[in-house]
């Protein structure tokens, strides 16, 4: 078995670097799509990380992980981000994370700081690893403003189209239905048709009426809260329900099957 | 009359020089430099002057609002177009004028012309705007949280006691009065880190690298546990579990509870 290697970065490692973001970044969502131009302008032009802060992990000449590592002082105090921690596997992970937390040691650093995307379980148990505490406060509440529902909708529903569907999936959609989604003024029809479902943006005769408020309807549809909790929480109202429980299943289907992770500003 | 004064409008070349003059004032203090706003303010890959909103009133910039397009993965062949608003200024000769609601209203209605499907932003629990934005509408999805290692306690609690010293609206200094009455030495033994001792005498706080006799109350174990736990149950749930060692008389119990609130408060 090939020996891992962790060596400092070189300009010839970012196409690889990209490769190894995007896979490890392939169940979640919430991100920009890393091009080697994007994360040259996130990586090596940020003021605050230095080629010497950036280490690559590679077995047989192949990266199989990558971490950056930034310095910057903050009211009298040493602190340096961790921007990008990306890795295969734990033991990978772990050689990176102890080389970045060497670095910030060698260069008088009071703390390090993360963020981590929550379903990445290899770069937790490594910061576990490490004693890295989870801060619970001050806690960085991400705020949204749903500006057009529709578009969202729109999106969900082509997601869903474009699903692999096993059989019991495919019976489902057999069946025309008709759902009436209310979200503050706007009105958008469902429509399941030739086992696919259609969004028409105006208001249609339906079998059942969904209404909500936007941050419930980003919180149901982005995987937040379960449909059944959204309705016993009042979260979402339904009209017509006894006649149509399969409007559960229909949220259920629409809902984002990953975690989203949408990194603070200072690192895109 | 003072509200028709103020004009929202996007950014243009010349007021370029006032709009990083008023970053740095704002946000200086975080450690960031101006080659650092540079980076984030201008260089953005499809960041434009029409995605920074200005309120100027005669020809000042009184506040200031970022919104960075970006093009987000939503599924595993799909992208949506967002905006993230950002970098929120307000000069302080201009705040309590309701200007932060002007550009946030401006940030809504640029969204919808520029094409996203949701605009986007964080906002730190402790800070003043994440109680206006609930109360206005912008609603809170999720949190992200922080994961931190502490290689200087010292170091690291005295930076945290400057940076809450200069901020009003902390629960440092709604705390303030109950640490007018602590008069404690503590001791501190980290469990990955070198012993200190952290001296609270009327409102003073005194970080001592050497360590001195006859300490009042001793703290040993994850004390990183104590500072950032999401609440004092918490605290509590880490003392049962003795990963924080708490040595005090019995006596001395509600003191100690004040000493880890006065703690806690410095975060």
């Amino acid at each position: 078995m090939e020996e891992t290697i962790v060596r400092n970065f070189e300009n010839r490692d970012i196409e690889e670097i990209v490769k190894v973001f995007e896979d490890r970044f392939s169940e979640i969502v919430g991100y920009i799509p890393r091009t080697p131009e994007l994360w040259r302008y996130l990586v090596l032009d940020h003021p605050g990380v230095s080629m010497e802060g950036i280490f690559v992990a590679e077995v047989n000449g192949e990266v199989i992980g990558y971490i950056v590592i930034g310095l910057k002082g903050m009211a009298g105090a040493r602190v340096a981000t961790i921007y990008e921690f990306c890795a295969k596997d734990k033991a990978t992970a772990m050689g990176l994370l102890e080389r970045a937390v060497q670095y910030a040691n060698e260069h008088s650093v009071d703390y390090v700081l993360t963020q981590l995307p929550p379903t990445d379980d290899i770069v937790s148990g490594c910061l576990q690893g490490l004693r890295f505490t989870k801060m619970f406060r001050p806690a960085t509440k991400v705020m949204i403003t749903l500006i057009d529902p529709l578009k969202i909708l729109t999106t969900l529903v082509e997601i869903f189209n474009e699903r692999p569907k096993d059989e019991s999936l495919k019976k489902f959609l057999e069946k025309p239905r008709r759902i009436l989604v209310k979200i503050d003024d706007t009105y958008a029809t469902l429509c399941i048709e030739k086992g696919k479902i259609v969004v028409k943006p105006e208001k249609e005769r339906v079998d059942v009426t969904l209404e909500m408020t936007p941050i419930n309807f980003m919180q149901i549809f982005f995987g937040l809260i379960s449909p059944l909790k959204a309705y016993f929480t009042r979260k979402v109202r339904i009209r017509g329900i006894f006649s149509n429980l399969y409007v559960f299943e229909f949220i259920g289907l629409l809902q984002l099957k990953y975690a989203f992770f949408l990194p603070l500003t200072e690192h895109f | 009359m003072e509200k028709q004064e103020f004009k929202v409008e996007t950014l243009t070349e010349k007021d370029e020089k006032q709009l990083f003059d008023l970053l740095e004032l704002c946000f200086g203090g975080g450690g960031e430099d101006r080659n650092f706003f540079h980076w984030k303010y201008k260089r953005f890959p499809g960041l434009t002057p029409k995605h920074t909103i200005v309120v100027k009133k005669d020809d000042v910039i009184a506040g200031v609002i970022t919104l960075w397009p970006m093009r987000i993965k939503i599924g595993p062949r799909h992208t949506l177009d967002i905006m993230v608003a950002g970098g929120a200024a307000t000069h302080p000769s201009f705040r309590g004028k309701g200007i932060w609601w002007k550009y946030m209203e401006r940030a809504r209605s640029l969204s919808r012309e520029m094409g996203a499907g949701l605009l986007f932003g964080y906002v730190t629990t402790t800070t003043v705007t994440y109680r206006a934005r609930v109360a206005r509408g912008i609603h809170e999805l999720f949190t992200q949280h922080y994961f931190v290692k502490i290689l200087d306690y010292p170091n690291f609690f005295k930076a945290s006691i400057k940076s809450q010293e200069s901020k009003k609206l902390t629960q440092f200094s709604k705390m303030n009065e109950k640490f007018r009455q602590i008069d404690e030495r503590i001791l501190i033994i980290p469990q990955d880190g070198e012993p200190f001792n952290l001296v609270l005498r009327k409102g003073e706080i005194e970080i001592l690298k050497k360590v001195v006799e006859n300490p009042t109350i001793v703290i040993k174990g994850d004390v990183s546990k104590l500072i950032f736990a999401r609440s004092i149950f918490g605290v509590l749930w880490a003392l049962l579990t003795r990963r924080i060692r708490l040595k005090v008389p019995l006596t001395r119990i509600k003191r100690a509870y004040d000493v880890f609130q006065a703690l806690r408060s410095m975060m």
